[in-house]
């Protein structure tokens, strides 16, 4: 059911630009917002002035992000609600894992046009763009019928469609004894049956959260951006990647953005390999210009690909490829010495650049040191292993299994999980009382494919048992 | 023609739903009359002799609590009581009890005789008197009703309950009569026909009843004995356990085996359902043994029971037998049950087909969309049950004074009573069959707990003007008790025989192996109050956190209810809509976006498209905020 709940969204326009805007809106848009910034008290701070504050996973204590965070009091904004904007570092992986603990604490996920439409509600915007809105949700609508067709989510929604068929068949057990209880010969569905039913079905929503990463990586691709000195090889190393990857490379058509990616096939991941144009165009051009490029490109990726020169014994890295790593932040990246076909001792190289990085504690640490020749193609399946473990659920990959590829299914699953816990919790109590949250998360699960449980129980009960007078 | 002078309100059918509806007509202060076509058949109940059961024994209570006479008259007749699902948590307690049928009829007619301002009045109405408005042809009301004998009764509201009568037919194997219920006559004088003329949607139902079986051709002691409850809880709230103690009779319990399905099995071919004779849609819940034999064949026996009809006669009513196949298979299959190897048939059990409305077609105050001052309730709406049908006689009855006296309708709604779920359903889902009222049907259910009715409707039964100020003092003052203890316990330590405290009391109260009993014992200052009231604030503080949940989830239910569809708008122009969602809002026509959300077929994005086109229309705008 409709629900006058807390939002939030990525506002500013997926992968555009360096900074993205996540918008919450909503009564509990302060609170929540709180939670992930250090127990901040939103109320009691001057109304649409912006704070620095930093953004950590309020459960497991991570930091994500450190941001511009503008809180506005309603009916002051543009919904009319309680508003908290945080600007972030863009790219797809952070803005994700912010948009999760958002909704990890309470929010949920706008559906589209929802903004817009508590603007309208709220008297907030001019009629005449209604029309507009209309065309953004009917265009959302459209877009998760087609999403809905693609192969990977039909998996999910057949692997959903039979969770919440379980729930619904436990709900008209216990259901049809306590519209029924006059019946002596129908089966009863113990106490512990229900518990170790819920925890079967707890599991498999489990399994199916633990897809979403990746399921979400999948979708989207993995932004990776590549970066090196001039003349360091980035060039030929991009022309090598395209030439392995074993898919369509497709430009994404109709953009005036300046950073340019182009999407590649590295042995069955999706990457999108951003500014590609600026690294063919700078590769020769010994400016500046190319290394204010590359941060753009750093702010924007999910993983930092540094190209580095080869370094003997005892050297060190040169400062420009000391400020580049240091510019890679808080990023996960990777550090490929180049040419190394060019090398009697590879191995000893690549120790010696680990050795020297470890050595250096202000610098960020790489998730590792691999050697690499854009010319012969050595190591390029060593990049490809050492990417598909950071990033994939390795055997979700191998079992073809039901992936979530969104947020919005995520946000479902996950309400799914609380109402399952809640059973487990309520261990003891009468069932009817257990109902309540059985309901919820069959409910849950049936946003996903858009059913209500309600009726379907007790169509279950009839077609199922022989009852009446 | 004979011109009577006629009465404020007109209702036409005298059963469960129309003794609701005309009594409190007639309490308000209306000039009211019932007709019904016989008076023998007043308040009967021609299937099963109880009243309650789960969900059911909710509707009871609620209909008590607003003030209507079900719960007073079983708690008078009834014969035998039980509280069912105590196992359970307190949200699905339910109270049934066995009925003295005759005497119920008999109770409830006394009743309707003494209320002032009512007539009672054995007539078949067979047209109701629609005037159209010179200004406005669209607008159409009530002006009276004539009855079969040619008389005309002006009237200002009129009721329909006519249950299963109108236009009936009753089927056991080849045989069929153009009979109502029981044998009694139907009414074929030509409402059906003049409601037609009317443009109500009218659809055919059919329902059933087993046969009635003479008590001295049982072997009881072949059977298991089904005893009441020792204390008996009653329906009323003005009545008290001892108040209405009394003598309770047995029910038994038996089974069906392979050679009773053999038998039915066999004649299949002789029932009407099966052999395409009857095309009224059945309940799903209510299937006759012939469809329980074919639908669940693997099943080796089916529960059945020996109910009494009432104390001063024999006769058995045979529950989870109801057929329509012909007398002499009914006889036969009877008589391979244990206890009943020599069993005599009294009443034949039957299938009865009867026409009814659409209730999409309805108001939720269940005044007809087309015509001002029409209203119905009960089987004719859609439902099945005694219960259903009473809840709904009553909303009926109510609403048609409070229109007339300028009031707002009966506040009845999804979170606030099993009766506005059911209207709910009626008027928003509408039903392919009689609807029967589950507690599994209610989302709020732990709110809307029979133990709480009281709670939940006597301040609306006290507003409408059916609960007198005595009773209402006392409830008023019954849950000033109930919010003292509750507040006591969340304060007050329990303290064990060594002086140790455990902490409050409402804390050890929310632990499963804790109740208020016994806690007595840590409990010294504990001041002695009813059970009523001490057993509400120990639900209260025990199911504490999903009572909260449930509120909170009632407070978003709210919201969109409070969000108001014009009467008039016009779906067609709203971009956006899917086609499926546009066609179900035009027809159903919901009041608020929340009953419009509860369509089938209405989905979320439509209710966002919805939402932005209502705050556009600048009267609607302006009352949002």
């Amino acid at each position: 059911m409709y629900q006058e709940a807390t939002i939030c969204a990525l506002s500013s326009p997926a992968g555009t630009g360096g900074v993205a805007v996540i918008r919450v809106s909503g009564p509990e848009a302060f609170s929540i917002c709180g939670k992930l910034m250090g127990k901040t008290d939103f109320s009691s701070l001057p109304s649409h002035r912006a704070i620095l504050r930093k953004i950590k996973d309020p459960q497991k204590g991570e930091l994500l992000d450190e941001a511009l965070v503008l809180p506005m009091k309603g009916p002051g904004t543009f919904t009319g609600e309680d508003t908290v904007e945080i600007d972030c570092h863009g790219g797809m992986y952070l803005c994700r894992r912010i948009l999760e603990a958002l909704i990890a604490s309470g929010c949920h996920m706008a559906a589209p046009g929802e903004f817009t439409r508590r603007a309208f509600m709220n008297g907030k915007m001019d009629l005449t763009k209604a029309e507009a809105v209309m065309d953004l949700i009917d265009a959302g609508t459209r877009y998760s019928l087609k999403a809905a067709s693609s192969q990977m989510e039909g998996r999910l929604f057949k692997e959903a469609n039979a969770l919440r068929d379980e729930l619904i068949r436990m709900l008209a057990d216990i259901e049809v004894n306590i519209d029924y209880p006059e019946y002596d010969d129908l089966p009863e569905i113990s106490e512990n049956e229900i518990q170790e039913k819920t925890k079967e079905i707890l599991q498999k929503v489990e399994t199916l959260l633990q897809s979403a990463d990746t399921g979400m990586l999948l979708r989207d691709g993995l932004k990776v951006s590549l970066i090196g000195l001039p003349n360091v090889g980035k060039s030929s190393l991009l022309n090598r990647l395209l030439k392995e990857e074993r898919a369509i490379v497709t430009d994404i058509p109709g953009t005036t953005r300046d950073v340019i990616s182009e999407k590649m096939d590295l042995g069955g991941i999706p990457l999108k390999l951003l500014d590609t144009a600026g690294i063919r165009e700078t590769e020769d051009v010994v400016e500046n210009i190319g290394v204010e490029r590359s941060y753009k490109a750093i702010r924007e990726s999910d993983l930092v690909l540094l190209l580095i020169s080869v370094l003997q014994g005892g050297e060190s890295l040169p400062p420009e490829e000391v400020r580049l790593i240091e510019s890679v932040e808080d990023k996960p990246y990777l550090i490929l010495v180049n040419k190394v076909d060019q090398l009697d001792d590879p191995e000893e190289t690549v120790s010696c650049v680990k050795a020297w990085i470890s050595s250096r504690e202000n610098l960020p640490k790489p998730l590792a040191v691999l050697p690499i020749s854009a010319q012969t193609g050595e190591g390029i399946e060593t990049l490809e292993k050492t990417i598909r473990e950071a990033f994939f659920n390795e055997e979700l990959l191998e079992n073809n299994a039901p992936m979530v590829t969104n947020l919005r299914q995520k946000e479902a699953l996950i309400r799914a999980k609380e109402a399952l816990l809640r059973v487990c919790a309520g261990a003891g109590l009468p069932e009817d009382l257990l109902t309540i949250d059985l309901s919820e998360a069959a409910d849950a699960i049936g946003d996903l494919i858009g059913k209500s449980a309600r009726d379907d129980v007790i169509e279950n009960i009839f077609s199922r048992f022989c009852l009446g007078k | 023609m004979y011109q009577d002078q006629g009465a404020d309100v007109v209702v036409i059918g005298g059963g469960h739903a129309g003794c609701e509806a005309a009594l409190a007509a007639a309490r308000l202060g209306f000039s009211t009359i019932l007709f019904a076509i016989s008076l023998d058949s007043i308040a009967q109940m021609p299937c099963n002799p109880s009243i309650g059961g789960t969900s059911k024994g909710h509707l009871v209570r609620e209909v008590d609590a607003l003030g209507g006479e079900m719960g007073k008259n079983i708690d008078k007749t009834y014969i035998q009581s039980r509280m069912l699902n105590t196992a359970k948590g307190p949200a699905v307690h339910s109270l049934r009890a066995q009925a003295d049928k005759f005497r119920y009829k008999e109770e409830m007619k006394r009743t309707l005789e003494r209320t002032p301002n009512l007539r009672v009045r054995q007539n078949e109405i067979v047209r109701v008197d629609v005037e159209t408005d010179p200004d406005d042809l669209s607008e159409r009301r009530v002006i009276g009703v004539e009855t079969a004998t040619g008389a005309y009764y002006p009237c200002k509201r009129a009721i329909i309950c006519t249950g299963t009568y109108l236009n009936a037919r009753c089927i056991h194997g080849e045989y069929e009569t153009f009979t109502g219920p029981n044998g009694s006559q139907a009414a074929r004088g030509g409402l059906t026909e003049n409601l037609a003329s009317l443009g109500l949607p009218l659809r055919r139902f059919k329902t059933g009843t087993p046969a009635r079986v003479d008590g001295k051709t049982l072997d009881l002691d072949e059977m298991t004995v089904q005893n009441g409850d020792p204390k008996v809880v009653p329906f009323s709230f003005e009545n008290t356990s001892e108040e209405i103690a009394r003598e309770q009779i047995p029910c038994y319990l038996t089974y069906t085996n392979e050679e009773t399905h053999t038998v039915i099995r066999q004649n299949l071919h002789r029932s009407p359902l099966y052999g395409g004779v009857i095309h009224g849609v059945g309940p799903r819940y209510c299937p006759s043994i012939e469809d329980k034999v074919v639908r669940f064949a693997d099943k080796e026996r089916h529960q059945l029971f020996l109910e009494p009809e009432g104390e001063n006669t024999l006769e058995y009513y045979v529950q989870g037998m109801s057929s329509s196949l012909p007398e002499d298979v009914q006889r036969d299959m009877l008589r391979t049950i244990p206890g009943m190897h020599h069993v005599e048939i009294m009443r034949t059990g039957y299938a009865i087909e009867y026409d009814c409305i659409d209730p999409l077609y309805l108001k939720n105050t269940l005044e007809i969309k087309t015509i001002q001052g029409l209203y119905s309730a009960g089987q004719f709406n859609g439902s099945s049950g005694y219960e259903e049908a009473a809840a709904q006689g009553l909303i009926a009855g109510l609403n048609a004074v409070l229109s007339l006296q300028g009031k707002e309708p009966v506040k009845v709604d999804r979170t606030n009573s099993y009766i506005g779920v059911l209207i709910d359903d009626l008027v928003t889902k509408g039903t392919n069959e009689p609807y029967r009222m589950m507690t599994s049907r209610a989302e709020y259910r732990l709110m809307l707990r029979q133990d709480n009715a009281d709670l939940r409707l006597t301040e609306e039964g006290h507003r409408v003007g059916l609960i007198p100020e005595e009773r209402y003092q006392k409830f008023l003052q019954k849950k000033q008790m109930i919010d003292q203890e509750e507040a006591r316990l969340k304060v007050t330590r329990g303290i064990d025989e060594d002086g140790h405290s455990h902490g409050m009391l409402s804390e050890l109260l929310k632990h499963p192996e804790h109740t208020y009993l016994s806690l007595a014992a840590w409990d010294k200052e504990r001041p002695s109050l009813p059970e009523e009231v001490w057993q509400q604030a120990e639900i209260r503080i025990k199911y504490e956190g999903y009572i909260a949940r449930e509120l909170q989830q009632i407070e978003h239910f709210h919201k969109l209810e409070k969000r108001q569809i014009p009467a008039d708008l016009d779906y067609a122009k709203i971009e956006g809509l899917r086609l499926e969602a546009r066609q179900k809002l035009a027809n159903i026509r919901p009041t608020s976006v929340g009953q419009a959300s509860r369509i089938s077929g209405v989905s979320p994005a439509d209710i966002n498209v919805l939402l932005v086109y209502l705050a556009r229309l600048p009267k609607e705008g302006k009352q949002d905020e």
